[in-house]
């Protein structure tokens, strides 16, 4: 039973996770590290799966606080270093915009995603992930009202440090 | 900038790689490494307090002078002490990975202020214990061995000085990090 309704979760988010981890980590084993953990821990929850929320939220919630406490307790110097959405924000104008192919694009975007401290990172990887602002909320403990203004922000500033998604496609 | 978010959709749900499929086995064997380790974290935490226990005690019945076998007894009521004080206030809360990660944050601060606390009060609940056994024992040892007496209690002043500092150190770090946690909010 448990067997068959962890195979269905990884099924349905085993990418999504794989794209999770890749914002919280960069180093490829320490990620391969951080994915296994994030498995054990959905599989050591699956007995206190009651239904209270949507399956979504659930994987995320356990996904993403696997993640931050991967990088809070093994990489202070992620923590010390992330740059708040002020400080971004700031940045951003003095952005060169310019064309960047999809893999540089995509590089660009991790590393920006990277940069953001754990909150912002998360909201960041959600919204990305196509999670509504109510889900969003739900994951992180924001209310519904501080989600869309950071989401809001992070368009801004995710949008610049892509630099260029207007001009591709 | 509908665009652009369809955009940023797109590159970001694009991202090479096959899952990671783990078998129920390997979930199973990870977990219960993971549950071991811990287990032997806990254990080594305390495994110095018996050998020091025991050492003493010996210390005590031996047939050294009257000061130097009262002095071993404080140093053992000292040890468990200390190993009492780390019981009560020294364990980390378990991880909880269905919280909001609001909580699971907010959580982690508290965790970092403890430590810090713990680390900067060191001198009051690990180091000041031990100096009346240190103390009676060396006073026990100074009238036979006054030279050698002299070099230990500079010797064991200077652990304490280096252990205080080292306590102290560690505690900004984390002061660090909890304003780095707190400044991410």
């Amino acid at each position: 039973m448990l067997d068959a309704f962890y195979r269905e979760l990884a099924d349905e988010f085993g990418a999504a996770l794989e794209r999770l981890a890749s914002a919280w980590e960069h180093d490829p084993d320490r990620r391969k590290d951080l994915i296994q953990e994030i498995h054990v821990a959905l599989w050591c929850s699956l007995e206190r799966w009651h239904g209270d929320c949507s399956r979504r939220t659930w994987v995320y919630r356990i996904a993403h606080n696997v993640a931050v406490t991967h990088v809070l307790r093994s990489r202070r110097d992620v923590l010390r270093s992330a740059t708040s959405l002020d400080e971004m924000e700031l940045a951003r104008d003095a952005d060169v915009e310019e064309a960047l192919d999809e893999k540089r694009m995509r590089a660009r975007l991790l590393a920006a995603i990277r940069r953001l401290a754990p909150l912002d990172r998360q909201v960041a990887v959600l919204y990305l992930e196509g999670v509504d602002a109510r889900g969003i909320g739900d994951v992180t403990g924001l209310s519904a009202s501080n989600v869309a203004t950071k989401i809001h922000r992070l368009k801004r500033v995710l949008g610049s440090k892509q630099g260029a998604a207007r001009h591709v496609g | 900038m509908s665009d652009d978010k369809d955009k940023l959709h797109a590159v970001w749900q694009q991202q090479e790689g096959d899952p990671m499929r783990l078998s129920v086995e390997d979930l199973e064997r990870q977990a219960h490494s993971f549950a071991r380790s811990v287990r032997w974290r806990n254990v080594r935490e305390y495994a110095a307090a018996p050998v020091v226990v025991v050492v003493l005690a010996w210390r005590a019945v031996q047939d050294f002078n009257f000061l130097e076998r009262w002095g071993s007894c404080l140093l053992v009521v000292a040890t468990l002490v200390v190993v009492g004080y780390l019981w009560r206030r020294g364990r980390a809360p378990r991880f909880d990975a269905l919280v909001e990660t609001r909580a699971l944050l907010a959580s982690h601060r508290r965790e970092l202020e403890r430590q810090r606390d713990l680390l900067r009060s060191v001198g009051r609940w690990y180091l000041l214990p031990f100096v009346p056994g240190f103390v009676i024992v060396l006073i026990g040892r100074a009238a036979d061995h006054p030279v050698v007496t002299l070099v230990e209690s500079v010797g064991i002043a200077a652990v304490f000085v280096i252990a205080w500092r080292l306590n102290q150190a560690a505690a900004r770090e984390l002061q660090r990090d909890i304003e780095a946690l707190g400044a991410s909010d």
